[in-house]
């Protein structure tokens, strides 16, 4: 159905779709981009429109809206060192920038000071640590195995 | 005796979505859940929206998963709808799964996001395709059922009847129509395409050689199903009468198909809109 949900032209009755398949993700804003605190910054299909954002969000997850600026960022063409050939293009993005009406968002820290690698870090050096004390063992002891103690 | 108490109740609205669900209260029986409702789907048990509810949390956290799942290597989730569980829903139950899968898609892309942002490995990556096909899914059931209302109503399914056009090679293609909103006259795009359709005369030839080509694929083709035919009606002599429905099936069951539009098609009359008997 969507994204080539039909043309509406004026005379039509009002056009609804209802299974669409857009998606929407929330970005950190960028490093060199600060943004306002009511103001969300989201990549979307690429066949979205401006209305059809504002629409998304208004119905679907109740978020009420000023204005929408989207912006189409055109993927990298990879090219073969050789032949300059493109060779698996990356895919356009489109980022939106929305401007929330009454409400400021801040981008969460889900991760509270934790990370799942941590977990796999500890263990590391708990290895590491086991090893260098059989080592600090043994060292002053060269050619003694460790049964002789 | 022992009574069993049947109630009904409706869940958080943000987590099922208004859908009732039955809860029967026995000796420690087993929850069960009516056919009309929706069993539990993936991430169920993980829904941000029940586990957490903070005084002033925008809609927008829906898009962030904040369980603990988030530490975990390998999340523990169910596997997609099938075509055959779906088909069993109402119109308004499918309608809100739809929304209820939706919400989840999301919710999965921006994680994705965030791990990939903090150089974390993405946990049980499968769940986003798990989501999409159930989607897919559902979006086949409602074609199943728009095309069996329209047989009943009008006699014909609402689908499109592929056209089939003569390109300038002189090849026969199939063409969808579809809805564009720049006109064909101005349409640079389709006039690329679909612009030039008189095969010139020097194509005869390769035309010629082509279909050459194809008769003898398709002659091959039938002699082999008609050899193993042969050794089928040998073993099984009560089908000498019925050799043609047998080559029929084996047709099928080695995915014969007519490699080129033959001739008596191609010069029928356009079948107009109103007009639709394809399948």
């Amino acid at each position: 159905m969507t994204p080539r949900y039909p043309k509406w032209q004026p005379g039509d009755p009002k056009h609804r779709i209802f299974f669409p398949e857009f998606w929407m993700r929330i970005m950190r804003p960028q490093e060199n981009r600060p943004l306002r605190p009511n103001v969300v910054r989201f990549e979307c299909h690429i066949e979205m429109t401006k209305n059809d954002i504002k629409q998304y969000l208004e119905k679907i997850y109740k978020v009420e809206t000023l204005d929408v600026t989207t912006i189409i960022q055109q993927g990298k063409e990879n090219r073969h060192p050789i032949t300059s050939e493109i060779i698996d293009p990356d895919p356009d993005k489109k980022f939106a920038y929305v401007f929330l009406k009454n409400e400021t968002f801040d981008y969460p820290d889900l991760w509270r000071g934790k990370m799942p690698s941590d977990e796999l870090l500890r263990d590391e050096r708990r290895m590491v640590s086991a090893t260098s004390k059989q080592n600090a063992q043994l060292i002053h002891r060269p050619g003694i195995s460790n049964w002789f103690r | 005796m022992n009574l069993l108490k049947i109630i009904h109740c409706t869940i958080n609205p943000q987590k099922y979505s208004f859908i009732p669900v039955r809860i029967c209260l026995g000796y420690m029986r087993q929850i069960r859940l009516q056919t009309t409702d929706i069993p539990p789907k993936e991430n169920s048990s993980d829904d941000v929206s029940t586990k957490v509810k903070p005084t002033k949390q925008s809609n927008l956290m829906e898009f962030f998963d904040t369980t603990e799942n988030l530490y975990e290597s390998k999340i523990i989730h169910g596997r997609w709808w099938y075509i055959d569980e779906l088909r069993l829903k109402s119109n308004e139950d499918l309608h809100k799964l739809w929304y209820v899968l939706l919400k989840e898609r999301n919710r999965l892309l921006t994680m994705e996001e965030e791990y990939r942002h903090q150089h974390e490995l993405f946990p049980s990556p499968e769940r986003i395709d798990k989501v999409e096909e159930s989607m897919r899914n559902i979006l086949s059931v409602v074609r199943e059922r728009d095309m069996a209302y329209n047989l009943l109503e009008t006699g014909k399914t609402g689908e499109q009847t592929p056209q089939i056009r003569e390109t300038s090679f002189g090849l026969l293609r199939y063409y969808k129509p579809k809805e564009r909103i720049v006109p064909f006259y101005k349409n640079r795009y389709y006039q690329l395409l679909w612009g030039k359709r008189k095969a010139e005369a020097w194509t005869s030839i390769f035309k010629r050689r082509y279909n050459e080509f194809q008769e003898h694929q398709e002659h091959q083709e039938t002699n082999r199903i008609r050899k193993i035919v042969a050794n089928v009606i040998q073993k099984y002599p009560h089908l000498r009468n019925e050799e043609g429905r047998v080559m029929e099936d084996y047709k099928q069951r080695y995915d014969f198909e007519h490699y080129s539009i033959p001739k008596r098609l191609a010069r029928r009359p356009k079948l107009r809109a109103h007009q639709t008997v394809w399948n």
